[in-house]
């Protein structure tokens, strides 16, 4: 056996092995920094509450929460409101692409709390919102 | 010779479709444009210039279809890009980095770049504005082509919803190509007048 071929299977073996803790990872890491800014503990509970908390839409009269596009059961593919554009499902469990990558995690939470409720979210709500997806 | 010509042919081909592979890796939507990518450049001539950057494609259709950049004009670009915290009524910010990757792949590629017919049709109607025009839709060709549609086929359609959402109608929309013969309106069917 070429040592090319040895390193390919190690390589191919670590990122099998690697790619499940990357998940796991990129919500610790965002918990991490909501910690640092003296966050804590998450409670999937109060998440859960707030998905479906109604907030007047800036520039409308309309009622929205975060379930008006991505549904209140996170199992279910989303619509966007506006666009009619489908959301996939955000439960981990039905696809796992979600909660993969802090950067998207916050790029979205900023879009979309700013958006929906007008204001960005505290590192609390953000908490509370992971830990409830993930329970999902 | 002729072997020449069928080497640089050959070499053409592997150009192309490695550029529609690059462009195929990431994820779905990428996917779906760079399989459409090579096919496209042999339809001439083209009203519009299809979508080919990857970034583009992926932040924008998160939420929309990915307009063509040849759809506007730089001067529109310019100023939808520097105001995404309200696009439209939602906010699309993104991180300064891709913010200016995305606005400067649609500068370079706007009508004024594009060429094709549709785009110069694009560039006639900002002629006779002393506004940039943001939204396509206001646009004299775009109002052309769709003011004989009824409300009830798109705004009161579920399936379509808004004039904005090229894609639930024209089949091929993803491939820059709006043609009424691609036009299939959901729940109606085929529209041609």
């Amino acid at each position: 056996m070429y040592i090319q071929h040895l390193i390919a299977i190690v390589v191919g073996l670590l990122a099998i092995v690697a790619l499940p803790e990357a998940r796991a990872d990129a919500v610790a890491d965002a918990q991490a920094g909501y910690q640092a800014q003296g966050a804590g503990p998450f409670d999937a509970q109060a998440g859960a509450r707030r998905w479906t908390e109604n907030h007047t839409e800036a520039g409308t009269d309309k009622q929205i929460s975060c379930a008006s596009c991505h549904r209140q059961d996170l199992r279910q593919p989303g619509q966007h409101v506006r666009t009619l554009k489908p959301i996939e499902p955000m439960s981990p469990a039905v696809n796992p692409q979600r909660l993969t990558d802090v950067k998207k995690i916050e790029k979205w939470f900023l879009r979309n709390c700013k958006g929906t409720w007008g204001r960005e979210c505290t590192a609390q709500e953000k908490g509370d919102f992971l830990v409830y997806i993930q329970s999902q | 010779m002729k072997l020449r010509w069928l080497a640089a042919a050959m070499a053409a081909a592997v150009v192309g479709l490695s550029g529609t592979l690059a462009f195929s890796d990431s994820d779905r939507e990428g996917r779906e444009k760079g399989e459409r990518g090579w096919l496209a450049g042999l339809a001439a001539p083209t009203g519009v210039k299809p979508v080919d950057n990857h970034l583009y494609a992926a932040e924008c259709s998160s939420c929309h279809f990915a307009y063509q950049p040849g759809l506007l004009p730089e001067a529109s670009w310019r100023e939808l890009m520097a105001n995404l915290s309200d696009h439209f009524g939602e906010n699309a910010e993104l991180t300064p980095e891709t913010q200016k990757l995305l606005t400067d792949y649609l500068i370079q590629n706007a009508a004024e770049q594009d060429g094709g017919w549709l785009a110069r049709d694009v560039l006639r109607d900002a002629d006779k504005r002393t506004e940039p025009v943001i939204r396509i839709t206001e646009t004299a060709f775009f109002i052309h082509e769709h003011d004989e549609l009824p409300q009830r086929v798109w705004r009161d359609n579920p399936k379509v919803g808004s004039m904005s959402n090229c894609s639930a109608c024209h089949t091929k929309a993803d491939n820059a190509s709006f043609d009424e013969h691609q036009v299939s309106i959901p729940g109606v069917g085929r529209w041609e007048d």
